[in-house]
């Protein structure tokens, strides 16, 4: 018996046949996905076929791309076909013939989820065969399994969203309202984070907005974040996509089981459940407001991300735009929901009472009523400090009790300091913990200063910033700066590579122990005896080759044999304050003659 | 055929069917009549299967028929306003019901899109409001169906369809001993096909009689009386009342002889008994004079 099959082909096919055009744009538009970072890429990479580094770097950025890309095809593509084959959940008419036929509930939503799967596969499936050729043609020969990676992670990533805008579909009855659930589903979580973290560091000393974590709660963000900062190194970060496909997987199910319980005569209704209709509404307002606040705080480009809190005027101007932010995002999700302009009578009281909540929340914060800008961890909750002073590029992590005390005291002074005020020029030490139960604390204090300073200890303020030079300048605290670890493995090898005075590279290989050895003892040993200073030294072989900069690429060769490359990049000034490897070059490369300049500036 | 028990459905605060409870027999041509909002096409929804009842029960077959395909597959419905999926040709139409109605005849949908002079290579949205509904009638009857469910089938017919129209669901009805369930507000061809009407108001079934029963249970009649009496005869159960001058026009409830007698008793010197269309027992049965001036 037909009906009993628990997909019906007759309605996939439909589903397939009637759309063709849109998926036909589809795909064309991932061809254009695909060639595009080709065509940027392949050149590059051609031309530093001779250059490891150069050459990884090239790659990377072309399978970095390819994986964004992948995302923006997933996220666009599974709404778009979401709204497109959920006509019965939109449409009365079209809710009406569905119910009519003889389906089961679950048979029509897994035919159109089956449907939606197969195209969402079939165009990147296709995208793939003609990836293959076309690298070819153009010369360079990709591993066929780099291919596969990538279609596998379009795939899953459509898997993903997809889900998640089933669940969009149907949970609402319109179109407009799906996408908005979406969107919820997808950003609000980021943009809410960015969005209370900008008011914030309007309201409360310390807390910045320069530094918004990613966090899984918005999945779209978090994902796109995990691909990028994840994947060149790597590779498709498998491991943390994988709670996401179970999280798509439960959101199917969910899709599934409101489709049983959904009553079909609710097609183009804004929601489907009264409590839904009001969250949404409270939500909306919310965000409105959030989304006015922020924008008034961003208009300060420059007090936005330095931490410095607003002054009195400036917070009377918030008040009134994150009130009226609420009152109308109430008033708009509701027109929204109930199809109608005429919601005043029926929204006004509960706009009020969102707009004073939202005044108490900046009242809240303005007077620290949680904590929040005096909240210092304790030592024994702390995992790990790490501080950062904004001329000094490079980071601290000070993981011993003792250092964390330091850091701790550091940061009470900063509290008692009490910040620049918001007209003053100000540079910010940066106090951040990760604590032991996986949280962060991000701090940023802006601290007055008249002049730039180039040592540390140097500034106005000199109390604080031999403080904080004290830490920097512990073995912990200097060994920590320069903590990207080169992880020496058998087959590691080192490349220093130097620019000649004609504008070419020439570069010097090491290997296994020699390898080894330069890293453990030079390289590294100049690492952390860092200091700046206003000398540095041209090394010229002979008279007209002249050597002003070197970068030692330390390349993991068993990983660069598999495509996947693993390179760690150092790059310094030769100076005084790196003895090690002027020694080294004189020792073992006496052709290169160094000659000590005068810094110009 | 069709059994509807105790039907309750309500949108928000609004209940569009009240205890509802109708029954069908097989082969027979039910008319459902009733004002706009009295709930017609809700009921044919529930017993489409397209709506869940809140409470109650919709049997087709001894069978409930919400998410049972079994019993869809020997129903077919066609709304007032077909839903024909978009960029969808007729062929495609006819492709998605064959894929899921077994009993679907394709030379049967052949013969009738021939007789409707429809292209098979049209696209849909490309014919006119009157052929894309006859198209859902090629299609509806294409199923051969058990139960046949219309709603307001006639609207944006030409009188030249209409007549085709009606006479295939004779036909079948004729030839099959297919069941329909037929809303419609033209009450005139509703007399003409059905054998059963039922009169809806406010959700619930206000009358639920054969044609032939109802129209024998009204009667308009034309009395006067000799003396010249203003009073209203006594003794009938009077739906609707006008009087010029001596002569008063009646619509009651009762046999046409019961009245007659009744009238004779009470000293009539005049007495006509006039024949009650179907669209007139509506009107004075749902809402007599009021619905009039309305």
């Amino acid at each position: 018996m037909k009906s009993a099959n628990l997909l019906s082909p007759g309605l996939i096919k439909n589903g397939l046949r009637r759309y063709w055009p849109l998926w036909l744009a589809g795909f064309i538009a991932l061809l254009l996905f695909v060639v595009l970072p080709a065509y940027v890429s392949v050149p590059m990479i051609v031309n530093s076929a001779e250059n490891v580094a150069d050459r990884t770097d090239s790659l990377n950025f072309f399978w970095s791309t390819m994986s964004f890309m992948a995302w923006v095809y997933s996220i666009g593509g599974a709404l778009v076909v979401a709204l497109t084959l959920n006509d019965h959940l939109f449409d009365s008419r079209a809710a009406t013939f569905v119910g009519s036929l003889p389906l089961r509930r679950p048979a029509v939503f897994a035919s159109t989820f089956a449907s939606g799967m197969l195209v969402l596969v079939a165009l990147p499936a296709v995208a793939s065969l003609c990836l293959m050729p076309l690298c070819l043609a153009l010369g360079l020969v990709f591993s066929p399994l780099r291919v596969v990676e990538w279609f596998a992670l379009t795939v899953a990533l459509s898997f993903i969203f997809y889900s998640f805008a089933q669940l969009s579909c149907h949970a609402s009855g319109t179109r407009l309202v799906a996408t908005l659930i979406y969107g919820v589903i997808g950003f609000l979580a980021i943009c809410v984070e960015a969005a209370v973290r900008l008011l914030m560091s309007a309201l409360v000393y310390g807390i910045s907005s320069d530094s918004i974590s990613f966090d899984w709660l918005a999945p779209a963000a978090h994902i796109v974040s995990i691909l990028t900062l994840s994947y060149p190194d790597k590779s498709i970060p498998w491991a943390e996509l994988a709670p996401y496909l179970l999280v798509a997987c439960v959101a199917a199910v969910g899709a599934a089981w409101l489709f049983g319980r959904r009553n079909l005569e609710s097609a183009g209704d804004g929601v489907l459940f009264a409590p839904l209709r009001r969250a949404l509404k409270y939500l909306a307002g919310i965000s409105l407001a959030l989304l006015f606040g922020s924008v008034y705080r961003l208009l300060d480009t420059t007090d936005a991300f330095s931490g410095i809190p607003m002054g009195t005027g400036d917070l009377l101007v918030l008040a009134v735009l994150l009130s009226v932010g609420a009152f109308l995002g109430a008033l708009f999700a509701d027109m929204i929901m109930s199809r109608s302009t005429h919601v005043l009578g029926s929204c006004w009281r509960e706009g009020l009472a969102l707009a004073c909540v939202m005044l108490a929340f900046l009242g809240a914060c303005r007077v620290d009523l949680l904590g929040v800008g005096r909240y210092v961890p304790k030592t024994d909750e702390v995992e790990m400090a790490i501080l950062t002073c904004d001329y000094g590029s490079d980071s601290m992590e000070i993981a011993s009790p003792e250092g964390i005390d330091d850091v701790r005291a550091l940061q009470q002074h900063l509290i008692d300091y009490g910040g620049a005020g918001e007209t003053e020029q100000a540079f910010t030490i940066d106090v951040n913990y990760k604590l032991k139960s996986g949280r962060f604390v991000q701090r940023t204090y802006p601290i007055l200063t008249n002049f730039p300073v180039t040592t540390l200890g140097d500034g106005q303020d000199s109390q604080l910033l031999r403080e904080f030079a004290q830490i920097a300048d512990s073995d912990e605290g200097r060994a920590s700066r320069f903590s990207s670890v080169i992880e020496l493995k058998d087959d590691t090898g080192v490349q220093i590579e130097y620019m000649l005075e004609n504008g070419e590279y020439s570069s010097i290989y090491l290997r296994g122990e020699d390898a080894s050895d330069f890293v453990s003892n030079v390289l590294l040993t100049d690492l952390m005896e860092e200091r700046a200073g206003e000398l540095f030294y041209q090394m010229t072989p002979d008279e007209d080759v002249v050597v002003y900069d070197a970068v030692a690429y330390v390349e993991d060769r068993r990983a660069s044999q598999a495509e996947g490359y693993d390179v760690y990049t150092e790059s310094l000034q030769l100076s005084e304050g790196t003895p090690h490897i002027l020694a080294w070059l004189e020792e073992h490369h006496p052709e290169i003659e160094l000659i000590k300049v005068e810094y110009d500036g | 055929m069709i059994q509807v028990n105790g039907l309750y459905k309500t949108f928000g605060e609004v209940r569009a069917l009240d205890n509802l409870n109708m029954h069908v027999e097989a082969g027979s041509i039910y008319g459902l009549v009733g004002p706009n909002g009295a709930g017609k096409t809700t009921l044919l929804q529930h017993v489409a299967g397209v709506m869940r009842p809140d409470a109650g029960s919709v049997l087709v077959g001894g069978e409930p028929v919400y998410e049972s395909p079994q019993v869809k597959e020997r129903m077919s419905y066609v709304p007032s306003d077909f839903y024909f999926f978009h960029q969808a040709r007729v062929s495609d139409m006819q492709a998605l019901h064959a894929s899921l109605f077994p009993r679907f005849d394709a030379a049967r949908f052949g013969s009738l899109i021939a007789a409707y002079e429809l292209d098979p290579h049209r696209q849909v949205r490309a014919l006119s409001k009157g052929m894309q509904k006859q198209l859902a009638f090629c299609l509806a009857l294409a199923c051969n169906p058990d139960v046949l469910l219309l709603d307001e089938p006639l609207d944006g017919l030409d009188p030249m369809a209409r007549h085709s129209v009606l006479g295939h669901v004779m036909e079948e009805v004729a030839s099959r001993q297919m069941t329909v369930l037929v809303s419609s507000h033209n009450l005139r061809e509703l007399a003409d096909i059905c054998d059963h009407v039922g009169i809806m108001q406010d959700g619930h079934m206000c009358l639920e009689r054969s044609l032939e029963d109802l129209q024998g249970g009204f009667v308009k009649v034309q009395v006067a009386f000799a003396q010249g009496s203003d009073a209203v005869p006594q003794g009938l159960d009077i739906m609707h009342q006008e009087k010029q001058g001596r002569l008063f026009t009646l619509v009651v409830r009762g046999t046409a002889a019961a009245v007659e007698d009744l009238l004779t008793q009470q000293g009539a010197s005049f007495i006509n008994v006039l024949p009650l269309s179907l669209e007139e027992i509506f009107i004075y049965e749902i809402g007599g004079a009021q619905h009039e001036e309305r």
